[in-house]
């Protein structure tokens, strides 16, 4: 099947968008802004998804987006359409206009002068672009067939979409920048069910930029949510206690990025929120943990040359041997801070911590008894850092050795705490959901409560 | 915009729905006397969707053309075509049922249009100020407030074709204090579908700020609750919280089919007998909740949906394919939430029936446990099993309110919690506030309720 037929229902590219970007930026200064910035973005997507064990339906869509973002007299307005009439620039820019004549002025707005971006290659794949719906099915069946390996898998939902963004931005400072990437995501929600036994359900995903070992990948991820689920039949609740657990990977981002990146932003610091304002140099957390914007990794799908204004971005080391580092700033924060963007307005881009030197068992075998916190169901506020909730497909250990999995048993406790009370770091840190890498992380003080 | 699609769908042939969608959102953020915030968006497009082959196929497009819609059915016919060469288990034609016809503007669309933005603005600017100045702990308060305008057109081949305006306004409050080394905040939000008018006739409209710098000042140095499984009394929004995350999803039919655990359950009882839980596109008890709505975005008019009457299992909540299934009518659950999302069965907004007791009644016959108020993110699994936050506990001691405790995570399974209800309040509130719920893509939706006595499992500290 042809890729016309399939996928282009309105064609983009890179040149097209910046036409666009650039006639609504000549509109806003006509219409009488000071400065204005125009993001143009286009995306190409085709999924299919998967429901009740069967696939259910397959859908296309083309969608196009302009973002104005206008300062009059030291006053802020932004206006987005995705409306393609004759009249859609000047209404845009008309409402962004009008916002901005009645908000409060604010010396702090300015937009970032064109400075130079670093290219991030590895991150469109021609061969994924053209990607034609028949071979989209095929990955996707072969993706679910292997989600599906168990006949005691019932699986709830799936999804397998391939995707080509392109994007443009302008501003008044004569910054011009394109980019355009490629990525196929695959996300897959599945249950074990006997006669007798329903499991809690467990759900993973993970993308990639190109088409090459992309089946491959896939399918690593529908077999480890087979092997999640089958650990998890017979589950019991265990003894309350407050002690020791072992957090996956993606419990250590669930939630630790959320604090970190919220003390660490200049919009909190600038406004009193963060707890970390006078900290840079000193130790926020065990000197075993390490932890990188690598910002050009493109194992990671946050992977990006600048970020959303434009600003060059680059590998910023945040927390180091336990010592804080880095404050992140936009120009706007920058600004109210007296310091300069870091290329972070929109906040972290790819997220990695540094591995240990135990594996995952030396750390279950070090402490007397440990809950695996495979994932995480419950809330973390980022400004106080407490956290509650239930841990999922987790299991109870006892010298080092394996008891049962885990049913109604919620964990609580403080991020902040849990950072300076890290016992133990696995040397295998894993790439999670396309996010970030992180490793297994062993912490105390945590408050258990059984059923 | 009607008619232009019933003359396209008209030279169709087989099953064809086609679903125009324009949302405009205002929104506005205040903080510390800046304005962070001051955004409107326009985002429109067609949907399509057929059914060929016993699959379906689905495209969207900005463009409005009747050249580039028809292209748009071509392509969601090739997709339908394509994807049923891998589905195992074709969908019969859909069985005639009850479509909706004609255009319908839901209250407070128009008057909220014609209201200056100026005006919300300003009374955004005033509320902020008011708040960061009303206590000394206070250090930062945010107000924000959003509008999303929504105009839908469904026409399909089989006779659905109506237009719907509708407008929901939102409104969040946010406090910082800190004191003695430690920071909290409070909050709260509110969201109707309705006018201005509506939303400050809210009930908690009139105290918004004073409530929000307490709770913020109050748990400065408050205790975290320990944990465990306790009697509590739950206020209407956590009821509402837990009617939606506990039992709503799990009754909602397509999770029913991959297997969740109210599979096989109608004509069961399920609950304690004070218990009557529904899910209902309509205003049920209270005025203007968020997820009101005549009709679905299959064009099947809304209607409430008893799940649980006196305690037995009733209904699941449906779209037409699953009613289909179920040889049941519609239930008017299906919901998108842009142009370029499939319709997807969703809750609209779903509440516990209103009881007998007062709260004053409840607490006092209350030995000891804690009331839980204010609900926060939550999520529920196939097996039932649920967990939410709430903002904060207060204490009750020999039928008395004590001291108040800091937020705590709740947990339970769906169907045993609500088999130890052991009263249900005689008011009924409204109260998700801003809340949406996510399911591949958001819904917004509202959930109430009277306060309700049951037993839980706190997730507090050992």
């Amino acid at each position: 099947m042809s890729l016309s037929q399939t996928r282009r229902i309105s064609a983009i590219d890179e040149a097209g968008l910046l036409d666009r970007a650039s006639a609504l930026l000549q509109v806003a200064l006509e219409q009488g802004a000071d400065e204005a910035q125009v993001i143009s973005r286009g995306v190409e997507e085709t999924k299919v998804r998967y429901e009740k064990n069967d696939f259910t339906c397959t859908s296309t869509n083309g969608k196009l987006t302009l973002s104005l973002k206008v300062y009059k007299n030291g006053k802020k307005g932004t206006a987005t359409t995705n409306e393609l009439g004759v009249d859609a620039l000047a209404d845009t820019a008309r409402r962004a206009l009008s916002l901005a004549s009645f908000s409060i002025e604010d010396e702090h707005l300015s937009l970032p002068e064109n400075g130079i971006t670093t290219e991030v290659p590895g991150r469109y794949d021609s061969s994924l672009a053209e990607l034609g719906t028949d071979d989209l099915h095929a990955l996707a069946a072969e993706f679910i067939a292997a989600a599906s390996a168990d006949p005691r898998i019932s699986l709830d939902g799936g999804q397998v979409e391939v995707t080509k963004y392109c994007e443009a931005l302008v501003n008044s400072n004569g910054m011009s920048r394109t980019d355009a990437v490629t990525r196929l995501d695959w996300t897959v929600m599945g249950l074990g069910k006997t006669e007798t036994e329903t499991t809690s359900f467990d759900y993973l995903s993970d993308s990639t930029w190109s088409l090459a070992g992309a089946t491959e990948k896939a399918k690593e991820t529908a077999a480890k949510l087979v092997s999640n689920i089958l650990q998890s039949f017979g589950p019991r609740s265990c003894e309350s206690y407050k002690g020791h657990i072992v957090l996956s990977p993606a419990v250590v981002a669930d939630m630790f990025l959320g604090p970190i990146s919220y003390h660490v932003s200049g919009s909190s610091l600038m406004d009193g929120k963060s707890r970390w304002e006078a900290s840079l140099g000193e130790l926020v957390a065990s000197p075993s943990f390490t932890l990188v914007d690598s910002a050009h990794n493109v194992k990671l799908m946050g992977a990006t040359p600048y970020d959303a204004e434009g600003v060059a971005t680059k590998p910023t080391v945040i927390i180091e041997d336990g010592v804080l580092r880095a404050h992140l700033d936009s120009t706007y924060t920058a600004s109210r801070r007296g310091t300069s963007s870091t290329g972070h307005c929109g906040g972290m881009h790819t997220i990695e911590i540094t591995g240990g030197d135990s594996t995952r068992e030396e750390l279950l075998q070090s402490v007397d008894q440990a809950i695996l916190v495979e994932r995480f169901s419950g809330n973390v506020d980022p400004l106080t850092g407490d956290f509650s909730g239930i841990a999922k497909g987790s299991h109870f250990y006892k010298n080092g050795r394996h008891q049962h999995p885990l049913t109604e048993t919620m964990i609580a406790g403080n991020v902040f705490d849990l950072l300076k009370d890290i016992h133990g770091i696995s040397k295998d840190p894993k790439p999670h959901c396309g996010r970030f890498i992180a490793p297994w992380i062993l912490v105390g003080g945590v408050s258990v409560t059984g059923a | 915009m009607r008619s232009f699609l019933e003359a396209i769908v008209a030279k169709q042939t087989g099953w064809v729905e086609l679903r125009y969608h324009r949302r405009l959102l205002n929104d506005f953020t205040v903080q510390k006397g800046r304005v962070d915030v001051a955004n409107s968006s326009v985002t429109g497009g067609i949907g399509v969707r057929v059914l060929e082959n016993g699959s379906w196929g689905f495209a969207s497009t900005v463009n409005l053309s009747a050249a580039a819609i028809e292209s748009a059915i071509e392509t969601a016919r090739a997709n339908a075509l394509e994807i049923s060469k891998i589905q195992a288990k074709k969908i019969p034609a859909l069985p005639r049922v009850t479509l909706g016809q004609g255009d319908i503007t839901l209250p407070g669309y128009d008057e909220l249009m014609s209201r200056p933005l100026e005006d919300k603005l300003s009374a955004m600017v005033s509320m902020e100020r008011e708040a960061a100045g009303s206590a000394s702990q206070i250090h930062t308060a945010m107000a924000s407030y959003r509008e999303i305008f929504e105009d839908k057109v469904v026409v399909t081949s089989d006779g659905a074709s109506i237009s719907q305006k509708l407008v929901r306004p939102e409104l969040r409050l946010v406090a910082y204090a800190s004191g003695d080394g430690e920071q909290n905040i409070g909050h709260t939000s509110l969201g109707v579908t309705g006018g201005w008018d509506c939303l400050f006739n809210h009930h908690k409209a009139g105290a918004i700020i004073e409530d929000t710098v307490r709770s913020a000042v109050d748990l400065l140095g408050a205790p975290h609750l320990p944990g465990g499984k306790t009697k509590v009394i739950l206020e209407p929004s956590v009821v509402g919280l837990l009617s939606h995350e506990a039992i709503g999803h799990t009754v909602e039919a397509d999770f029913v089919m991959s297997g969740s655990v109210a599979a096989g359950k109608i004509g069961k009882r399920v609950a304690s007998e004070l218990v009557t839980l529904c899910d209902s596109g309509a205003a049920e008890f209270g005025p203007t909740p968020g997820g009101l709505m005549a009709f679905d975005d299959e064009g099947v008019p809304t209607e409430n949906t008893v799940i649980i009457e006196d305690g037995v299992f009733k209904s699941y909540l449906h779209n037409r394919e699953s009613a289909a299934h179920f040889g049941v009518a519609p239930t008017g659950n299906a919901r998108a939430w842009l142009y370029h999302d499939e319709p997807l069965i969703r809750m609209r907004n779903t509440y516990i029936s209103p009881g007998t007791t007062s709260f004053e009644e409840m607490v006092a016959s209350t030995d000891e446990g804690f009331l839980l108020v204010g609900a926060g993110s939550g999520q529920a699994d196939a097996t039932g099993e649920f967990m939410f936050g709430t903002d904060y506990a207060v204490e009750i001691k020999n039928g008395k309110l004590g001291r108040k405790f800091k937020e705590a995570t709740i947990s339970g399974v769906a169907f045993d919690v609500l088999s130890t209800v052991d009263a249900v309040g005689s008011e009924f509130k409204w109260d998700l506030g801003a809340g949406y719920c996510g399911k591949w893509q958001p819904a917004k939706v509202d959930a109430g309720g009277p306060y309700v006595r049951c037993e839980i499992t706190l997730g507090g500290r050992q």
